[in-house]
């Protein structure tokens, strides 16, 4: 039995090494650089260096389609001077060790970067150090190059051979890191390292799970948020082929059967009588327009700077405009699962999750046992968008599992996904922005209704740092739904307004679009002024990007099209779009996105355009299409007919910029999905003159 | 009853199955071949979609008792050793990102290059928008089938 992993000697077990291999984490490097608790400040790596297996990276990450198995894999790989053709990757449980083992935030390689370079430096170090000994050289005279160490004359030694050798040499204080002149695959387009093995249906998902003897269950939830179970009859249901056992779980029910459909089956067959409360009333009209009464009106001011009424009453030009912006599903094409097995004192789970680092807090107290008795296996991940940050569906297989004897799996059926989500909730936004007659903006009143939490609401949004005089007023509707991360969070809605208020901003300026975002974002002395945060590397390369995109684009050279531009800065990195639509009508809804990005230091070009393309396809698909609502509480939409994903006969033609840059590397899973939608909407705008203001465009 | 699946070559018995189950279920949960995904049971994704007799067919809804005496082909049976010219167009491309749907986009990708050996861009839309990528690998999707219809027509 494998105990989740906690140290190095248990890492060695489970991946098979010896003992005498070179193993080395982060816990070997000085003291300074060790995470007091887990999950902060010190994200720090493993690999591992033994005589029969060669050179195992562990990948501290989850997979989730970012591509951090290759990403990592390039890293750690060109610091160490190892072969990236022949190592293995490992892909780390939740541990203590690792520091930051999330998806999320676009944070991977922007915080791991230089921690897994110095920890592959330090090994590296420690085999030359090795080599040099028994040849009876200067280290200075040796290198490592493709899994060897090369000495003077030919020289030469395989990493593994000299494992345990290199595992004698003490731990250098602090690495030398590699010049980058002398990276063999960090900043080259590399192919991702798994495809091989997922084009022929090796690669396995979370949902891939399949120990012996296993059985498949669902859980039936209340169709209602909150709602709670009176009673329910499972004869029927407990009567039909392949049910195995049927279950009351708080105010859930498992179903579990031989197979997932037999358990989809036999749940449908459950009669069940539930208590709505408060939360089966609600409709998604009333909720509509309960949050356009509320907006505007006396709520909690926010923020408050200037003074607002006065500034607005001057001005030479106002704007007002209300923006909608719907409750939205991640519908991951890997449902929610997760495999559990108590057996013999011990539990063993098969997960796809997002948030490692809460795992490895929360295990013990969620399954009942101490650490020692928890494996967990970390499969990759078949699309989360933040889905998967939420821990849900892992409590509730583990809460099946532990009433059962064999090993099962809990599967979210696409209809349990779509209405049982941890959604992104609407919003209803109200701006009212003053001008000055040149176009100028001096005073801005912003209120907005999805509920947020304190931390997220006292930050002034990126449009409001433009003005001198500004109000921000919170008035929360309750949505009636659970709330979640949805990529890009929060970034997908106030991107949106803020991209469309600035084009109105631009038009009553009499401004071109593009002249007009250049001139707010520094261009102008008079702007630059009344910046709350003065940031001119930012605004720098902002104006940059848009000239970049506008030569893309040949902004405005042809009639036949409309032309929307939009910005976004966020998860360290900087992109700015050009949508450009059809007046005529095309065969596609939008023709072409031109995109130009700023993440600093590109590890792998192909990856990164990757995240760039899919954040574009994925957003252009939530806003022509995306919407959930609710009748008496319940979600209406269940499944891909009626909560649509863009299809590749929809697809624009994309073309994508990233600007060289040696700054450090920055998130790229996010940066292009808040500002497409603004993109196409102002687009649209171009073509027809109506301003599209609420989402979906294609309701 | 019993049912007996050929499936890339090999027969396999199923005892006492529910006739009306649909083959995807078959697949992953009774004979335990993954590679095939469930994602959506409705005919609307294309993540299970496998060969029946050379014909692209969404396995979840096609009932067990209809791939009697029928020939299919999964993702893991597509070739012995993972060289058919769209897997290997697919890691020329770099197409996939989560990688859950490719298994379909795959077996959908071959089915277009039997009936369409050179295939316009229209061909491939209307071919390959039954397969659904939530990563939005759509342009990889695209430029790897016109380089596996190169290479399958040399």
């Amino acid at each position: 039995m494998k105990p989740l992993l906690t140290d190095r000697r248990e890492f060695m077990k489970a991946t098979g090494l010896t003992l005498t291999g070179l193993i080395l984490g982060f816990r070997t490097l000085p003291a300074a650089r060790l995470p007091k608790q887990s999950g902060q400040f010190s994200p720090n790596a493993f690999l591992a260096i033994d005589q029969s297996t060669g050179v195992t990276l562990v990948i501290s990450c989850p997979e989730i389609g970012q591509n951090i198995r290759t990403t990592f894999a390039m890293i750690l790989a060109d610091e160490l001077g190892a072969d990236l053709d022949t190592v293995s990757l490992h892909q780390a449980p939740p541990q203590n060790d690792l520091g930051r083992q999330n998806a999320g935030g676009s944070g991977s390689v922007r915080n791991q970067f230089m921690p897994l370079r110095e920890a592959a430096a330090a090994a590296r170090e420690m085999l030359v150090a090795a080599a040099a000994e028994e040849w009876n050289v200067s280290p200075s005279q040796c290198r490592t190059e493709k899994g060897t160490v090369l000495g003077p004359g030919t020289r030469k030694r395989s990493f593994e051979s000299l494992a345990t050798q290199a595992s004698r040499q003490s731990v250098p204080r602090s690495a030398k890191l590699k010049s980058p002149d002398n990276f063999r695959y960090i900043g080259k387009a590399t192919r991702c390292l798994d495809t091989a093995a997922i084009t022929q249906g090796k690669m396995q998902f979370g949902i891939d799970a399949h120990p012996k003897d296993l059985a498949f269950a669902v859980m039936i939830r209340s169709p209602v948020h909150r709602g709670r179970l009176k009673s329910f009859d499972a004869d029927a249901a407990m009567q039909m082929r392949g049910t195995k056992d049927i279950f009351q779980i708080g105010n859930k029910i498992a179903v579990i059967a031989d197979s997932t459909w037999a358990a989809i089956n036999a749940a449908r067959t459950v009669v069940l009588d539930w208590n709505a409360g408060t939360n089966g009333s609600i409709d998604s009209e009333t909720l509509f327009e309960k949050r356009k009464e509320a907006v505007g009106r006396d709520g909690t001011v926010l923020i408050q700077r200037g003074n607002f009424s006065k500034a607005y009453s001057d001005a030479a030009i106002k704007v007002e405009e209300d923006f909608f912006v719907p409750t939205i599903a991640h519908a991951s094409l890997e449902p929610p699962n997760s495999t559990v097995w108590f057996h013999d004192g011990n539990v063993e789970i098969w997960g796809s999750c997002q948030l490692l680092n809460r795992l490895y807090d929360d295990l013990p107290k969620i399954t009942g046992l101490p650490r020692s008795n928890i494996i967990y296996h970390q499969l990759r991940i078949g699309g989360g968008f933040g889905r998967k940050l939420a821990d849900d569906y892992l409590i509730e297989a583990i809460e099946i599992g532990k009433k059962v004897s064999y090993p099962v799996k809990m599967t979210f059926s696409r209809e349990d996904d779509i209405r049982h989500d941890r959604y992104r909730l609407a919003d209803y936004y109200r701006y009212r922005a003053g001008l000055t007659a040149e176009g100028y903006p001096v005073a801005i009143e912003e209120s907005f209704t999805r509920p947020m939490n304190q931390r997220q609401s006292r930050r002034p949004s990126e449009v409001m740092r433009l003005f001198e005089n500004n109000v921000r007023i919170h008035n929360p509707v309750a949505p009636g739904l659970p709330g979640g991360a949805l990529r890009a969070p929060g970034h997908n809605i106030t991107t949106f307004v803020e991209q469309c208020l600035i084009d109105m901003m631009a038009e009553e300026a009499r401004a071109d679009p593009i002249d007009y975002h250049l001139a707010i974002n520094g261009d102008s002395k008079t702007l630059r002024k009344l910046r709350w945060d003065k940031s001119p590397h930012r605004n720098r390369i902002i104006c940059e990007l848009l000239k970049r995109v506008k030569d893309m684009s040949n902004w405005k050279q042809s009639k036949n099209y409309g032309y929307g531009v939009a910005t976004f800065s966020g998860y360290g990195s900087h992109c700015a779009i050009v949508a450009l639509v059809s007046k005529q009508g095309g065969k596609r809804p939008v023709e072409h996105l031109f995109c130009a990005v700023h993440c600093g230091q590109v590890i792998n070009p192909l990856g990164a355009e990757a995240q760039i393309e899919g954040g574009i396809v994925d957003s252009l698909g939530a806003t022509l299409y995306q919407k959930i609502t609710l009748k008496d509480g319940r979600v209406q939409q269940s499944n891909f007919h009626d909560f649509k994903l863009l299809r590749i006969n929809e697809q624009p033609k994309i073309d994508i910029e990233i600007m060289e840059s040696t700054d450090a590397p920055q998130g790229l899973g996010e940066v292009s999905y808040p500002p497409t939608a603004p993109a196409i909407t102002n687009a649209l705008f171009d073509a027809t003159g109506r301003r599209y203001t609420q989402m979906p465009l294609r309701a | 009853m019993n049912i007996t699946l050929k499936l890339n070559g090999e027969s396999h018995e199923l005892r006492d199955v529910d006739p009306s189950m649909p083959l995807l279920w078959a697949i992953r949960d009774i004979l335990g071949l993954t590679g095939t995904k469930y994602g959506c049971g409705m005919a609307q994704c294309g993540a299970c979609t496998i060969h029946l007799n050379d014909t692209p067919t969404r396995s979840c809804i096609m009932p067990i008792t209809a791939a009697q005496n029928a020939e299919i082909t999964t993702i893991e049976g597509l070739s012995p050793d993972g060289t058919h010219p769209v897997q290997q167009a697919w890691i020329d491309e770099d197409v996939p990102q989560c990688g859950y749907c490719q298994a379909g986009q795959i077996m959908s990708a071959v089915a277009l290059l039997k009936s369409r050996p050179d295939p316009t861009d229209d061909d491939i839309d209307q071919f390959m928008r039954g397969n659904l990528c939530r990563c939005g690998t759509y342009p990889r999707i695209r430029k790897a089938i016109k380089k596996a219809a190169k290479q399958i027509s040399k």
